[in-house]
């Protein structure tokens, strides 16, 4: 019963996007000379195949049973991953990749927050030399 | 000039010192990643396709043909000792290969597989430079309309091929596709799909979009799908490969070697139908088919050599057509884009001492697979032993540093953690996801030729189907979305069958 309710969230989802897409359609100008292939022309047989096979996936019943995703570690896993790339700009390369290692790690298998925070600089430390210095990237840094 | 000629000029640049030594990382650290279960090739090329934005083409594509063939043979390694294929080409040497390696043989498992991908590898690169050459003269006659044809056979086959339902595989292709639409139009100048985002304008780069994909996708669906165990390490016995094995795989080696090279050219083919192909081929064939349900090696050497010359095969489709049929030649298709080469027919012309250095240091990087894997094996088997929590840590921060570089935008990580999450729910729902790299790649260049057909016909339709070569390709779509509908349908009904 969950896996029938997941399939047809997915397709609802799916659907959503191609009515997305088909308001993005309305918003690219046609261009004059262009009436019977335009610009809008490809996205709109994508965006109107799109639908019609979320509708088909919507109505079957024999889908493959998908995995179940855990709504609230979903939450808990991408919240503080994007608070981490958001502190890239501020606090650096070193520092929010450290945070990230450790955060990963931690999410993949429990551990002491100070190894994974010690074992997250060394890596994260040693990649930003070898960017940097060795195939001369400029990577972001504390305070820019 | 002929083939073998310019094979030898691509010898020259492939045997030079600096060459080598990239050719060496290469299948070194093809091998390394192709052991760790989860990350493939394609991944491996696709988080080193940023930091080698600074490389010169040449030691880029030897760097990544070397990555291409180790991480074949790495994948077996995992298939072998964990049962844990690293991608589907592995699947069926895990169903033999770990039957052997639980009853002792782990090291003649691993053995069968370094001499059958050496073996496929080696016939197959030769097919490769004999008969690529020939496809490339051949792709010259075709025009928009033949072009557009053979690009949706691309779509259709492998929408149908991959994944477990032919309607997810279309999904994935068609998200692939709308994300490919986004920026500038190129004929019009019109801003599409953007959505007022300055920073859309330029479209989305596929080197952010495979990484997404494959690397950020990959490790949040390891916490969010899997719940982030530990592979399960077993002691195995080390038994070597003997004179009458050696003679018993030799058959299964050169037939599999066949029939992968010849599927891997097909647009439908792929890395696991040959697979399939070659292990139902030696059940088949084989003198005590009873040796299947206890481990058989020549259940290891065929599937192996059939996944290793179908790794070849595809280069073939690639090069000479610009047409990617498997994940990795997607992501080696963004690699060539990265440099501003467009492969198809006239890639042998214009970048001749690429393409040539590229199928002789495959031909190199086999030779050092087999002198490294061989008397290696055991070390490999260590590689294991990295926590996954760390690995998939660390790969993470890879993903980020390279997106991160491309543009120095931070912009580009918003759309990799986008693509991300895109792709938990993917794999989650069980859509594929090479389908989507190969529409975002194809789709823009579907449209343009689709575009360029009509103007030259006037707006006529008819002009796709007045061309025997493209009215021939479109039967051929047809055909296949036919054919998988019934085959899906037969095997749904020998599984209800057998479920009673």
């Amino acid at each position: 019963m969950i896996n029938h309710f997941l399939k047809k969230k997915f397709a609802i989802w799916t659907l959503f996007f191609s009515f997305v897409l088909f308001w993005g359609i309305f918003q690219i100008n046609q261009g004059n000379g262009y009436d019977r292939v335009g610009p809008r022309f490809f996205p709109w047989l994508i965006t109107v195949s799109l639908a019609f096979i979320s509708l088909y996936i919507l109505l079957k019943r024999d889908s493959p049973a998908p995995l179940r995703i855990d709504s609230h570690k979903f939450f808990k896993l991408i919240l503080p991953l994007t608070l981490i790339f958001i502190s890239l700009e501020y606090l650096g390369f070193i520092i929010s990749m450290a945070i990230l290692f450790a955060f990963v790690s931690y999410q993949i298998k429990k551990g002491p927050v100070y190894i994974l925070i010690t074992y997250g600089f060394i890596v994260s430390i040693c990649i930003f030399s070898i960017f940097t210095y060795a195939l001369d990237l400029n990577l972001p840094t504390l305070l820019g | 000039m002929t083939s073998f000629s310019y094979l030898l000029d691509g010898f020259y640049i492939a045997l030079q010192w600096d060459n080598l030594f990239w050719a060496l990382i290469g299948v070194t650290l093809g091998t390394a990643v192709g052991i760790l279960p989860g990350i493939g090739p394609a991944m491996t090329v696709a988080i080193l396709l940023p930091i080698t934005f600074s490389f010169d083409p040449i030691t880029a594509f030897i760097l990544f043909a070397g990555i291409y063939y180790g991480g074949m043979y790495g994948g077996a390694i995992t298939s072998i000792l964990l049962n844990t294929p690293g991608e589907t080409g592995s699947m069926m040497t895990a169903i033999q290969g770990n039957l052997l390696a639980r009853s002792g043989r782990a090291s003649m498992a691993l053995s069968v597989a370094a001499i059958g991908s050496f073996i496929a590898a080696l016939i197959g690169t030769v097919l490769l430079a004999l008969f690529a050459p020939i496809v490339a003269e051949l792709a010259l006659a075709f025009g928009p309309a033949e072009y557009f044809a053979l690009i949706t056979l691309g779509f259709i086959s492998i929408a149908a091929v991959l994944g477990k339902d032919i309607s997810l595989g279309l999904i994935s292709l068609l998200f692939g596709l709308a994300i490919g639409f986004i920026g500038i139009d190129l004929q019009t100048g019109q801003a599409r799909f953007t959505f007022g985002v300055p920073s859309l304008l330029d479209g989305v780069h596929v080197v952010i979009f495979v990484v997404g994909l494959f690397a950020v996708g990959e490790t949040l669906s390891m916490i969010l799908l899997e719940g982030g165990t530990n592979s399960e390490i077993k002691k195995f016995n080390w038994q070597w490969l003997n004179r009458k094995d050696a003679k018993k795989c030799s058959g299964p080696w050169f037939r599999g070697s066949l029939i992968g090279f010849v599927m891997g050219c097909l647009p439908a083919g792929g890395a696991e139908i040959p697979t399939f192909m070659s292990y139902g081929l030696e059940k088949r064939l084989a003198k005590n088919p009873s040796d299947f349900n206890t481990g058989a090696i020549e259940g290891v050497a065929g599937p192996e050599a059939a996944n290793n010359g179908a790794a070849a095969g595809v280069m073939v489709p690639l090069l000479t057509l610009g047409l990617p049929t498997s994940a990795t030649a997607a992501v080696m298709l963004a690699a060539f884009q990265q440099y501003n080469i467009q492969p198809g027919p006239l890639v042998f012309i214009n970048n001749g001492d690429l393409v040539w250095g590229m199928i002789a240091s495959l031909f190199i990087g086999n030779v050092m697979l087999l002198i490294l894997n061989l008397p290696l094996a055991p070390l490999w088997a260590r590689l294991l032993y990295i926590p996954k929590h760390y690995l998939y840590s660390g790969i993470l921060i890879f993903a980020t540093v390279g997106v991160y570089s491309l543009n120095n935008s931070i912009v580009d990580i918003w759309i990799m953690l986008a693509v991300g999450v895109i792709g938990v729910f993917m794999r989650a729902m069980h859509v594929p996801v090479a389908p989507a790299i190969i529409g975002l790649i194809l789709g823009p260049m579907a449209e343009q030729h689709f575009r360029r057909a009509l103007a030259i016909s006037q707006g006529e339709l008819s002009y796709f189907f007045e061309s025997p070569i493209a009215l021939t390709l479109f039967i051929i779509c047809l055909l296949i979305i036919v054919l998988s509908y019934f085959l899906r349908s037969k095997n749904k009904t020998k599984r209800v069958k057998n479920a009673l």
